[in-house]
């Protein structure tokens, strides 16, 4: 991996690690923004109202920069919403172009919440945008820079023609509202997440960078195993439209990148999960194909690469990552020291409920050790 | 209520969700220092039972205290009368042991299994202070 390459994956990971700070249960979905829009995939997310699908798109976007737009769509949402007015000087002249400052063609992230409740209007122009990053209405004919369109609904849709647009989104995330152990995090930090933004530390430059080093990933190695879990997930009933089999490896190839290797391996095979199509699907598939990638992870992407492979890799990778998010934060005595070591002994009791001594892998031992060390003066101390 | 018992463990794949968390010896002694520091309310929220020796306290996950050396117990959905650690299965099929033991085991279901100890968790009630207290001064 190059220096310049490390230092934007650790941009990255700060920008990560800042868009889900306070946010519960969330850290998979914000990964999974940034992994498709490294690997200018688009990706769907389902769930019911008010599970905070919109603010980690939000959030994920500040952090890495670029334009944003965002728009909750109704069944009389009008397409000049979405894309811009027209430009009325030019209609003087007999020309029909779309004014589109600030609207979605200039975005670099957009968020479409209830996306199938657009109109064939908007979807057909939508179409264009996704496939093929262009914008077609009357005489305007433009490139738009998206790197990633989220969109959002409460349930795919069983109409035909909206699932094959549903198609389109390769990533799918499917969420659920916090569960109840998690309640009480949820309730301490739901005021600060809604009054609080991400900073900006990532740039569009990083994400070039990334999206460029994605290009130049080798998948010669890694593509007969990914035929292999592809041939396992039809035995267990789950056809992936050939589209869908080609891109992923987009995403197979950004997980690579992300991870500084320049071929991606069997450790990067984790987003096939996220492009099984069905919620039930994913869960079966996950049994399937559970061995397979067992040796998947990702440093950068921890919560979501562990959700898919399950694997102890990707566990230990996301528990040394939420270690080294509280090393850093440690306050000095006194004022939110109490609540520091508590949530510190959460990861020490999450990384002892996981592994034994034996299987604990070497990382984690290390950051097993410092949190032993952090955590006896205060046990000490308790006496 | 507990005794000894000797079988062999292989490594899960996944850990079991925790559900208690067993100490013995020194780990058992710093465990209760640690329960003891908390308010009333917080150690009412666990429930416990005790040996000599060794402490089981069960309660949700995010609430269960950490002290190093301290077990991990969850229950596998095939054999839900036992608590066996999160990192390991029994080397005999789990649904098989549970009813073995709770067949011919002298202590009544449901049963903790750590550190080659099986202990019964049926009697397992709220700690109280001074209970905590006095079992640590005995030590």
């Amino acid at each position: 991996m190059t220096s310049s390459l490390t230092d934007t994956s650790e941009r990255l990971r700060a920008a990560i690690q800042a868009a889900t700070r306070g946010l519960v249960d969330r850290d998979a979905l914000v990964e999974l923004v940034a992994l498709s829009a490294i690997a200018r995939e688009h990706l769907l997310v389902i769930g019911p109202p008010g599970t905070a699908k919109s603010i980690a798109v939000r959030r994920m976007a500040r952090a890495t920069g670029g334009r944003y737009f965002e728009y909750l769509l109704g069944r009389f949402t009008e397409p000049t919403e979405i894309f811009g007015p027209v430009d009325l000087r030019k209609l003087r002249e007999g020309i029909v172009e779309t004014d589109v400052a600030g609207m979605l063609p200039e975005a670099e992230v957009a968020f479409l919440d209830e996306i199938f409740h657009g109109s064939s209007a908007i979807l057909n122009t939508l179409l264009g945008i996704l496939n093929e990053r262009t914008f077609r209405r009357g005489h305007t004919n433009l490139k738009c820079p998206l790197r990633v369109c989220v969109g959002a609904a409460n349930n795919l849709p069983s109409d035909e023609s909206l699932a094959a647009f549903a198609d389109r989104f390769l990533v799918r995330v499917f969420l659920k509202p916090v569960g109840d152990p998690q309640l009480e995090t949820l309730l301490d930090n739901g005021w600060l997440v809604d009054h609080a933004d991400a900073p900006s530390l990532a740039s569009t430059a990083d994400m070039d960078l990334l999206a460029e080093a994605v290009q130049h990933t080798d998948l010669a190695a890694v593509r007969p195993k990914l035929a292999h879990l592809l041939r396992m997930l039809r035995r267990a009933g789950i056809v992936l439209s050939d589209r869908r089999v080609v891109r992923t490896q987009n995403l197979i190839a950004a997980a690579a990148a992300v991870a500084g290797r320049s071929a991606a391996s069997e450790r990067d095979l984790w987003p096939v999960l996220y492009v099984v199509p069905t919620e039930e699907q994913q869960e079966i598939a996950k049994d399937a194909v559970r061995e397979l990638l067992r040796e998947s992870e990702n440093a950068l992407f921890p919560a979501a690469s562990e959700a898919a492979s399950a694997g102890p890799l990707a566990r230990a990778r996301r528990l040394a990552a939420a270690a080294a998010v509280l090393f850093r934060e440690m306050p000095a005595d006194g004022d939110g020291r109490s609540e520091w070591q508590l949530r510190l002994e959460g990861v020490a009791r999450e990384v002892d409920a996981s592994f034994s001594r034996e299987s604990l892998p070497a990382e984690l031992a290390a950051v097993r050790e410092r949190i032993v060390a952090l955590l006896a003066p205060s046990t000490e101390a308790s006496a | 209520m507990n005794g000894r018992f000797g079988i062999q463990w292989r490594l899960r794949t996944e850990p079991l969700q925790p559900a208690a968390l067993a100490a013995v010896g020194a780990a058992a002694d710093q465990l209760l220092r640690q329960v003891l520091a908390r308010d009333d309310s917080a150690i009412r929220a666990w429930k416990g039972v005790s040996t000599p020796d060794s402490i089981v306290l069960l309660g949700e996950e995010p609430t269960l205290p950490w002290v190093d050396g301290v077990i991990y117990l969850g229950r596998n959905p095939v054999a839900p009368q036992l608590l066996l650690p999160t990192t390991h299965d029994p080397g005999v099929p789990p649904d098989l042991l549970e009813r073995a033991l709770v067949r011919r085991c002298p202590f009544p279901p449901p049963l903790a299994l750590f550190a080659e100890r099986v202990i019964s968790l049926s009697e397992a009630g709220e700690l109280h202070r001074p209970a905590l207290l006095r079992w640590l001064a005995r030590r």
